[in-house]
């Protein structure tokens, strides 16, 4: 994975609002990510961690206050007006919400052609053909060519979407909760539907999501977000498997299986308080206010007062995590002991 | 006796050729302290049933039929007096937007006060005092300061609890969800599910859970009843259920979740194409297009709720393919290895 | 569980985003009666103004002292005025200058008011300062002041009176313009223009303004009501077309005579009733306009 070549390199990036008076939100607060060529990445977190303000700053939709962002050796912070819209047809974005993404004033065939109008590229013979192909990729049958947004379901809408996205053939997608807003049963369908268009046009693919079970599903490497920072970041299987920091651990926990047998059996962390504010964020380990393991470690000090920085997890390759007691054998222990103590059910077994 | 029992609920919207059948002869049974989940994609009618216990349906364009009767009475035939004394009182819902829900001009120890005077629970001073109680309860962290918090400064999860603390104010015998837990977050989601069961044991009322997350059902309910264009097409225990599903709709549903225990399988099976239109619903079974089982019978023809001829617990399903008798039944012999 | 609660929960059907097909828009109005009278009478009165020419049976401007005053009859269908002009002929063609003074007003105010609004709305920050400080400051002035001045300046007529009030009015359209593009700008499929790489001029021509148009159109309805009415008081003060063009205002400006307000009632009520007929028809069709184009409104 390593010696692929990157496509995009994401260093030390800052995103901030001001908000009100003087006040300043920190969305995003020293992210380093790297996106090989054909991969795909999935940034999970919750709420306000910070995970769709990256999405929307690695394509320059909103402008970084911090750091650097490469793509294809450029770096686009540096960019700005005709030389940046130029760029942003090799990069493209699937939304959350394809009913709002859409413009409703718009029919399928302008929304789609769209792009290509923008980038002037080719005749309106070349763009017919390229929007009827556009369309029979993603899956939508030609008819629906001069529909408009409000006579389609959820699914057919998100798959405008994702044609509008593909049909310039970019190089990187970043997909912003692509399938949250759908029915269950469509949900499948266009998780496999960017399965099989990533696989077949060896796309590089950003995907931000809170679904854990979607992101296994998709992701070659995943990073966790917290408070604006990245806390674990590595191989799927191995984050899935081996979940190093605890807040991982508990996110993952957290998530339910539809099967209630393997429920009944599972650890569950079952997290105290909400996440500190962006206002305002602590000096140390912004986790350690909630954190279990330090909890059942008897509050170490240096959680509170030492900011731990990604740190490789010991005989996993490509895997780090942001946690002063991963490695420790002390870590180890402590995290049994605290994982049994918020087991609701006592005889839980332990996932190491 | 049951708290609540639902007979042949239908609700349509709108009439002549607009019309809508979001809710078509729903029936169940809700006893006291038991948690029922009802499972749903957007238009099954699961949200619209929570509407029409709570009679809040628009009155000018819907119509109503069967029998919701509650504490031995019709909530149905019920006039406006009475109802008032039961709404938010003896039943009361708890919604999926909390922003929208709370009064965004008054603190939220006001507005749980409110309703408690409303329904003339307690003395002015008791209310205050079991306003702090009630959000103690659901959890609220520092509850005795936060009393006198707007909603806006309170984060989502938060809210959601003093939404829950508003629906428990009057003790009420039966809590409706709707989709309480799908605006937030996994880790306050696990603990607002933790907080529901936790209370409906305590405090014994009912529960009847509304979702679209069949992996959340696994966690909360004694029973699941699955919906589909506004009929039941499944309900059982939710162990037996969610162990042993049979009609194929249940199948398709929880073959294409993809789970967080399990591997990449290289594709998620799907259930092709989309639910029916509410306004031209198929004469037969509502799933047949969409079913890989599918016979002639089920495009004529619309199945009926039995008890599962294979299942040892109680266990209703709505389809031909499980139902025995000549030219049904087909799906018994084959059992579900390739559902599986 | 407070009232308020209550009620949120019954809203949930909720109404279909945008305008909604060309159709739909026809069928609300043509099944709206209030509408469809007034699209009849303003389409009679505009047909009945083009078309003066040959309806009128004489000139409007021809002075014929000897039969000043005439009640109706004699081929005169609504009598004379005291100059003796034929008070229907001068009735068909003072309309056209109202009506143009009221379209042309309003097309002036929509050129001007719709980019300013749009760049003030889109861009924000200083430039929208600026333009919104103007926008107040047009808006303090007295049209009747301004009218004074510009008659003095720019001289009286069709053509002045059409420039002063496209240069007052546009400050609405400019207000409406910018508050719907402001809550347009954030929307989720501008921000996906302008991930495909969208210029900003593209933004906003392609996506933002079409959907101000609903609103514009109604406004732009009212608009030429509004216009017609201030042409009218303007001319009656004298400050408007300037005789012998006949326009609707300077019709009533006779009836400022105490003998023609008493006895000679051919003479303004003809124009005055035209004046509330037009200006009724045309707010009915703004009404039924802004019924059609508002899909939360059609259905009712």
């Amino acid at each position: 994975m390593t010696d692929r070549t990157a496509l995009m390199d994401v260093r030390d990036l800052q995103v901030s609002y001001r908000v009100g008076q003087g006040r300043r939100l920190h969305a995003v607060d020293g992210v380093d990510l790297t996106v090989a060529e054909g991969e795909v990445l999935c940034i999970v977190g919750e709420s306000g961690s910070g995970k769709s303000t990256i999405g929307k700053a690695v394509l320059g939709l909103i402008p970084a206050s911090g750091g650097a962002i490469d793509f294809d050796g450029i770096d686009m912070t540096t960019l700005r007006g005709r030389a940046l819209r130029r760029l942003r047809a090799r990069m493209q974005m699937i939304f959350q919400d394809p009913y709002a993404s859409l413009d409703p004033r718009m029919t399928v065939g302008e929304i789609i052609a769209e792009p290509l109008a923008i980038h002037s590229r080719g005749g309106s013979v070349h763009h017919r053909e390229r929007l009827l192909t556009a369309m029979r990729d993603v899956g939508l049958m030609p008819a629906l060519v001069d529909s408009y947004p409000h006579e389609l379901s959820g699914g057919q809408r998100q798959r405008v979407g994702i044609a509008r996205a593909l049909i310039l053939e970019p190089a990187l997608v970043v997909a912003d909760e692509p399938v949250a807003a759908l029915d269950v049963s469509i949900q499948a369908q266009v998780v496999n539907l960017l399965q099989d268009l990533q696989r077949s046009r060896k796309l590089t693919l950003i995907v931000i999501s809170h679904d854990l079970a979607v992101v296994r599903h998709l992701a070659d490497r995943v990073a966790v977000m917290y408070s604006g920072r990245i806390v674990e970041y590595g191989d799927r299987e191995s984050i899935y498997e081996h979940p190093a920091h605890p807040y991982t651990r508990a996110l993952l926990s957290a998530a339910p299986i539809p099967d209630p047998a393997v429920e009944r059996e599972r650890e569950r962390i079952v997290l105290e308080g909400e996440p500190p504010s962006p206002f305002a964020r602590p000096d140390g380990c912004r986790f350690s206010s909630r954190c279990p393991l330090r909890a059942a470690l008897g509050n170490p000090d240096i959680c509170a007062h030492e900011d731990p920085r990604l740190t490789p997890v010991v005989e996993r390759p490509d895997h780090t995590a942001a946690c002063h007691f991963i490695e420790s054998d002390r870590g180890e222990a402590a995290r049994g002991r605290a994982s049994v103590h918020h087991h609701p059910h006592d005889q839980g077994e332990n996932r190491e | 006796m049951p708290t609540l029992d639902v007979e042949h609920l239908s609700v349509t919207f709108g009439s002549g050729s607009q019309a809508v059948k979001a809710v078509e002869d729903v029936s169940f049974v809700l006893h006291p302290g038991e948690t029922l989940a009802v499972v749903g994609e957007s238009g099954s009618g699961k949200s619209v049933t929570a509407l029409a216990i709570m009679r809040l349906l628009p009155q000018h364009s819907s119509s109503v039929g069967g029998a919701i009767v509650f504490d031995g009475k019709d909530l149905l035939r019920m006039r406006r007096g009475e109802l008032r004394e039961i709404r938010g009182n003896r039943i009361a819902m708890v919604y999926q937007d909390p922003m929208t829900a709370l009064n965004p001009a008054m603190t939220v120890g006001a507005q749980l006060v409110e309703t408690m005077r409303a329904h003339g629970v307690g003395t002015a001073r008791d209310r205050r005092a079991r306003a702090v109680e009630l959000l103690t309860q659901v959890g609220l962290p520092d509850a005795p300061a936060r009393v006198e918090a707007y909603p806006h400064q309170l984060s989502g999860g938060m809210r959601q609890r003093v939404m829950i603390a508003m629906a428990l104010a009057c003790g009420p015998d039966v809590i409706l969800a709707d989709e309480i837990t799908t605006a937030l977050d996994v880790t306050v989601q696990a603990q607002i599910l933790e907080l529901l069961a936790r209370l409906s044991r305590e405090h014994g009322a009912s529960v009847i859970f509304i979702t679209h997350n069949l992996a959340v059902v696994a966690r909360i309910g004694d029973y699941v009843q699955v919906m589909y264009a506004g009929q039941i097409v499944e309900r059982a225990a939710t162990v037996e259920l969610l162990g042993n599903p049979l009609v194929p709709y249940t199948l398709g549903l929880l073959a294409s979740t993809p789970r967080l225990d399990e591997d990449r399988s290289d594709r998620l099976s799907t259930i092709p194409g989309e639910p029916p239109n509410p306004r031209q619903r198929p004469a037969g079974c509502r799933f047949a297009s969409r079913c890989r089982s599918r016979h002639e019978l089920c495009d004529t023809e619309l199945p009926p709720l039995i008890q599962a001829p294979t299942a040892a617990e109680p266990h209703e399903v709505r389809c031909w393919g499980l139902m025995p008798g000549e030219g049904t039944g087909w799906l018994l012999d084959e059992e579900k290895e390739d559902a599986q | 569980m407070s009232s308020s609660t209550i009620e949120t929960a019954t809203s949930v059907p909720s109404a279909p985003r945008g305008t909604g097909s060309r159709s739909a828009v026809l069928r609300s109005i043509v099944r709206n009666p209030t509408a469809v009278f007034g699209a009849v009478v303003v389409l009679v009165i505009v047909l009945a103004t083009v078309f003066a020419g040959p309806i009128a049976p004489f000139s409007p401007e021809t002075i014929n002292l000897n039969l000043a005053h005439s009640a109706p009859g004699h081929g005169h269908l609504l009598g004379t005025d005291p100059q003796g002009r034929d008070v229907f002929s001068r009735l068909l063609f003072a309309g056209r200058a109202s009506l143009v003074i009221g379209i042309g007003a309003v097309l002036v105010s929509l050129v001007i008011g719709i980019p300013l609004g749009a760049l003030a709305g889109f861009f924000g920050g200083w430039l929208d300062a600026i333009i919104s400080r103007v926008t107040d400051v047009v808006l303090s002035f007295p049209i009747i002041v301004l009218a004074v001045v510009a008659g003095a300046v720019l001289g009286t007529g069709v053509w002045s009176l059409i420039l002063l009030l496209g240069c007052i009015l546009w400050t609405t359209i400019c207000r409406l313009v910018r508050s719907i593009v402001i809550t347009q700008r954030e929307a989720d499929y501008v921000m996906a223009a302008r991930s495909l790489g969208a210029s900003d001029l593209r933004i906003i021509v392609r996506h933002i303004l079409p959907s101000t148009f609903g609103v514009i159109i109604v406004n732009a309805v009212f608009g030429v009501a509004n216009v017609i009415l201030i042409e009218a008081s303007l001319s009656f003060l004298g400050l408007g077309v300037r005789p012998p063009t006949p326009s609707w205002g300077n019709m009533l400006t006779d009836a400022q005579s105490l003998g023609v307000l008493a006895s000679q009632p051919w003479i303004w009520v003809p124009p005055a009733a035209i004046i509330l007929l037009t200006i009724v028809s045309i707010n009915f069709l703004g009404d039924g306009l802004q019924k059609a184009l508002d899909p939360r409104l059609r259905n009712r």
